[in-house]
């Protein structure tokens, strides 16, 4: 009941902007139909919104406002917030405590059209604080002020040479794989400090009717702590063999203070009519620099979607997690996800885990309330 | 025992005539497809309520005479109720003048014909009418007796005399490619 009020309240208190590979099933190959950056996600454009809505519960079209003031800066300047609430009920006992809801994010972007083919986009985050969760995992954390838990999400710069060249410059994830939401898939942990590994990037990316090629050398966040630090450099491939099916293959090597490593993966992307299908598998080659220790380990996923209404999903999803070197370790997590778009604002998300390594099973339902302001 | 013979001289009709000149056995399904402006932005969308209302073929079955298959526009769909509104209204309820959405009839009556094998290969000019809109296509039709028959060609949205459809900065390009398959039920 708790649970079910708690997301309620953020219900009406706050709307979702992230990337959807899935709309390979409407034969969007390329993110950067809905999508201002050109690797997906954050704010959307003018024709984005206007899926935004036809794909809602609520639906409608989408009237682009034209108004020019100093708060768009004479509509050279756009503002959106996403926020998304989190629900977490872990289905066993521990420390007597079950459920956790928080606060899992909240971003402000702000993005400012200098030239038609000159575009900044700068988001400042807030982590949650991890000190007032209602949960297991608040146990023994220290208090944290807001200013701790702020940090820039993205800062960068696109400069379109054309429609299909892009030279994009700043800080943000690294754009490989399928862009999932999920930031603890198995298949994220290329993103060593999850959402906040923000390296800075010099990127280059070449979009035609039947590739897209990213090319990428990066160094670290000045924020990030000397042993975090890494530069590398990667590259991603996705072909367009038809208008609803994507293989894609990637590659990245690293150099870190305290970590070097590889990674090779391959990933595919396909839909019809309400199907979509999704899977990616990364092998990762590690080397601890102090000890001269090699990890070596194979993370993949396999998910299946059903679209029972444009608005409405459910997925089956399995991941797994095998580690070869130095020990032996394996964990496997079935996903069953169903997601309601309400309006073009509002997006509710209802998953079970079930995760299970060779000493624990852990079972556990979300549920995810995700809000945008454009 | 005249109702007997007749029967039987009907079914050896039938086993002795060619498949693919039986225009019942055909269950149609159009396909469509368009680019945009946008690398990566492709519309697509098919009908499966596909009329091939007359095929008829020469009594040597080396030729055909006359090939008939018409589609309601409103059966076709893109996958977004939202853009097939907009086609209808912007594209299919254009070409018939606002009255009633377009109808698009082919009608093909002279080919000439190659069999080869199992399969017989006709080519010859088909005539469009789409609404009030007429338009010719050089077409060629492959039939074959398991898989039914397929025809592919282009529609130039201008050639129609039609705006070409854009919706908030994303734009169809002006060719569209049409397929048209019919296959034994």
């Amino acid at each position: 009941m708790r649970l079910l009020f708690s997301l309620l309240i953020t219900a009406l208190i706050c709307s979702n902007a992230w990337a959807y590979p899935t709309y390979i099933r409407l034969n969007y190959t390329s993110c950067l139909s809905c999508h201002q950056s050109v690797e997906g996600g954050g704010p959307l454009t003018q024709y984005g919104k206007g899926i935004a809505y036809a794909e809602s519960f609520l639906g409608g079209e989408y009237k682009p406002t034209t108004t020019k003031n100093w708060l768009n800066f004479y509509n050279k300047m756009e503002h959106s917030v996403e926020a998304r609430m989190m629900a977490l009920e872990r289905l066993y006992d521990f420390n007597g405590k079950k459920t956790r809801i928080f606060p899992m994010q909240l971003d402000y972007t702000n993005v400012v059209k200098w030239q038609s083919n000159l575009r900044q986009e700068v988001t400042f985050a807030v982590g949650p604080n991890t000190s007032r969760l209602r949960g297991v995992d608040s146990v023994g954390s220290k208090n944290s002020s807001w200013f701790d838990r702020t940090y820039f999400r993205t800062f960068k710069l696109d400069y379109s040479f054309d429609k299909n060249l892009h030279l994009v410059v700043g800080g943000a994830n690294l754009p490989l794989g399928l862009r999932l939401i999920d930031h603890t898939a198995y298949v994220r942990e290329r993103n060593r400090l999850g959402v906040t590994d923000v390296p800075i990037q010099v990127q280059y990316l070449n979009l035609s009717k039947e590739w897209q090629q990213t090319y990428l050398v990066y160094s670290p966040n000045p924020t990030d702590g000397v042993s975090n630090r890494e530069y590398g450099a990667a590259t991603k491939q996705e072909y367009f063999p038809l208008t609803n099916l994507s293989l894609g293959a990637q590659a990245l090597i690293a150099k870190g203070k305290s970590i070097d490593r590889e990674i090779l993966g391959m990933f595919s992307r396909f839909g019809k009519g309400p199907w979509a299908l999704l899977a990616e598998m990364d092998y990762t080659k590690r080397h601890l620099v102090s000890s001269d220790t090699k990890f070596d380990q194979w993370t993949s996923i396999l998910e299946g979607s059903y679209f029972f209404k444009d608005y409405l999903r459910s997925s089956l999803g399995f991941q797994t997690l095998r580690v070869n070197n130095p020990f032996k370790e394996k964990e496997e997590l079935y996903t069953f996800n169903n997601e309601f778009k309400f309006s073009s604002h509002l997006s509710f998300i209802l998953e079970y885990r079930q995760k299970s390594t060779d000493l624990l099973l852990e079972k556990m339902i979300f549920g995810q309330v995700f809000l945008n302001w454009w | 025992m005249k109702c007997l013979i007749a029967s039987l001289l009907l079914s050896l009709s039938t086993l002795c005539s060619p498949v693919y000149s039986k225009v019942a056995d055909y269950n149609g399904e159009v396909t469509f497809k368009s680019e945009t402006n946008m690398p990566g932005v492709n519309i697509e969308g098919n009908s499966k309520v596909f009329r091939v209302l007359k095929a008829e073929f020469s009594d040597d079955n080396l030729s055909l005479k006359k090939i008939e298959a018409e589609i309601d526009a409103e059966t076709l769909k893109t996958g977004i109720e939202l853009r097939d509104h907009h086609m209808y209204e912007k594209v299919f309820y254009a070409l018939s003048g606002n009255e009633k959405p377009a109808l698009l009839k082919m009608v093909m009556d002279k080919s000439t014909c190659e069999k080869n094998g199992e399969k017989l290969n006709c080519s010859g000019i088909a005539s469009f009418t789409f609404g009030k809109k007429n338009f010719t296509r050089k077409l060629e039709l492959k039939f074959d007796n398991k898989l039914g028959t397929e025809v592919a060609f282009n529609v130039s949205l201008k050639e129609l005399a039609l705006e070409i459809p854009s919706y908030l900065g994303i734009e169809l390009e002006d060719a569209v490619s049409v397929k048209m398959k019919a296959s034994k039920r």
